[in-house]
């Protein structure tokens, strides 16, 4: 806590030179603080330090409170840091290499859902010919093909957050990060979006960074589960996850998915 | 698959929820005039009241009828609708630009807002002398009288609008690479333009009494005209005339405003009527 706080932003981005092979990013040192509206120093992260993998799917799981969305922010640049570093492999540019997928779906409205999910593209002046197919493919992966054309007030909450997965997918980054994706949604929803989710990371190969307060869910997605503690926000632990692929209905019956969840929840 | 009924059932429920008023609308208005013009007629055959002080619902409609026979009402007519259309889009696209940089910087704002709301607050009516006298008796001073009544509701809404956008926009901006005008032109000003038609609706009947009033003074054209020339002449048929006219325009540019805004924004989730 007695770290210096504001002035000197240190966001440095670093080079190629600076990670081992099969590392997407490395995140090192990091601490981010702000100001909250009563003018007291909030220590959001404090020294966190992990790996994401190439190919990977990252689970970031905690408390409220814990700054895995920060830490999540952080990573997509929709935020700063106060000091340390964030090194990637090749330096992402925005709306071309990453993905984001947001708490809230925020589709726009007035949009259909084809045009929602094409933002990305159509922002990047892709000819629609060119992203056309990828988009409908995308909504076929994710049952929304009847939907292409429908407006969001149409949708229920789990296709929103489907179109607005998909929006994230249409640019083909080679990052995906998502915040709380299926927090809002109900359980059986929810499930249906893990099998989504696992389809089309199998389909197109991307690393995956995801943040829940869902012990299952990142029991059941990921390949590695980072655990932060509160107060502030660091690493308190990093594990793998001891169950094979493909994971499926099977995997739920497994002891070893019971076990390393309750193993999760000791550490939360 | 997700479950699908809940959109189909959403749309046709909001499809036959709105085409039963539309349809029933006319009728009510109708009846509303049939109303009105029945009472007026039964007011002036019991209360026996003056020709010159009030025309009968025949004389005003005989009179109507002679003036559309001899042309004069559609000059009259056609000059001022083409002015209350050259003002309020003038007044549209500056209360829009202005409402825009009001939005977007904290000096514009701080330094043009405050006179903003102190000529709001001046009644125009009161300085269409003052333009006549600096811009002369003629289009130019009844087309700045029309614009400085309808800019300020527009830029009002705008900058309602704007301000309202939802702040997740900016992330999804950011993430996607979307530049600041890029966001504003695809983003910001669609999430705000149902604050801007609520807006516009208010100013384009304000560019309408901005029109009339502008004839009355500055003029020898228009409705407007037509009213004080009828006035100044005792020809309370012919005034009363121009006052339906006048009304009849004013409803038709609200109805106008309303049917684009309706076809611009049906994307909106349907508003209970």
């Amino acid at each position: 806590m007695s770290a210096p706080t504001g002035s000197s932003v240190d966001n440095q981005t670093g080079t190629a030179a600076a990670v081992p092979a099969g590392t997407l990013l490395r995140i090192s040192g990091i601490n981010k603080e702000y100001r909250s509206e009563r003018g007291k120093v909030v220590h959001a992260l404090h020294d966190v330090s992990l790996d994401v993998r190439q190919g990977e799917i990252l689970a970031i799981i905690g408390a409220s409170g814990c700054g895995k969305s920060t830490l999540l922010r952080i990573m997509a640049g929709l935020d700063t840091v106060t000091s340390g570093r964030t090194i990637w492999s090749r330096q992402p540019t925005p709306g071309r290499d990453i993905g984001y997928v947001f708490q809230e779906s925020v589709l726009l409205p007035w949009r259909t859902v084809f045009r929602n999910a094409a933002i990305a593209p159509e922002t990047l002046k892709i000819p629609r010919q060119q992203y056309e197919p990828r988009v409908r493919e995308l909504l076929s992966l994710v049952g929304l093909t009847d939907f292409a054309d429908a407006l969001p007030r149409e949708l229920s909450g789990g296709m929103r957050q489907r179109t607005s997965i998909v929006r994230a997918l249409a640019h083909d980054p080679a990052l995906l990060l998502m915040d709380e994706p299926f927090g809002a949604l109900d359980q059986i929803t929810r499930e249906k979006l893990h099998d989504d989710l696992l389809r089309i990371w199998t389909a197109t190969g991307k690393t995956i960074v995801f943040v829940t307060h869902s012990v299952d869910e990142a029991a059941y997605l990921a390949d590695r589960v980072v655990v932060l503690s509160p107060h502030p926000g660091r690493v308190r632990a990093v594990h793998d996850v001891p169950l094979p692929r493909p994971r499926n209905a099977e995997t739920k019956l497994d002891p070893r998915f019971a076990e390393f969840q309750a193993m999760l929840r000791g550490e939360l | 698959m997700v479950a699908a009924p809940r959109a189909e059932t959403a749309g046709t429920g909001r499809r036959r929820s709105r085409r039963l008023p539309i349809v029933l609308k006319p009728f009510v208005a109708l009846l509303y005039v049939l109303v009105i013009v029945a009472v007026w007629a039964g007011y002036q055959e019991a209360a026996d009241v003056p020709r010159f002080l009030l025309a009968s619902p025949g004389e005003v409609g005989g009179q109507l009828v002679d003036l559309a026979r001899d042309g004069t009402l559609w000059t009259h007519l056609g000059y001022t609708v083409r002015n209350i259309g050259l003002g309020f889009a003038i007044g549209a696209v500056v209360g829009a630009l202005l409402g825009v940089l009001v939005s977007r910087s904290q000096v514009v704002d701080a330094m043009i807002y405050p006179f903003l709301v102190v000529f709001q607050a001046m009644p125009k009516i009161a300085l269409a002398p003052m333009f006549v006298l600096w811009f002369g008796l003629g289009l130019t001073s009844q087309l700045i009288l029309i614009v400085s009544l309808s800019f300020f509701p527009i830029l009002v809404g705008t900058v309602t609008g704007l301000r309202q956008v939802n702040s997740g926009y900016q992330d999804l901006a950011t993430t996607i690479g979307m530049k600041p005008v890029a966001k504003l032109f695809r983003i910001d000003i669609p999430a705000a333009s149902p604050s801007i038609f609520a807006a516009a609706r208010v100013a384009v009947v304000d560019a309408m009494t901005g029109a009339v009033v502008a004839e009355w003074i500055s003029s020898s054209q228009g409705l407007g005209y037509l009213l004080v020339e009828a006035n100044s002449s005792y020809q309370v048929p012919t005034l009363m005339a121009a006052i339906v006219v006048i009304i009849a325009v004013g409803v038709a540019v609200y109805q106008l405003v309303t049917f684009v805004e309706t076809r611009a924004l049906s994307w909106r989730d349907p508003v209970p009527a």
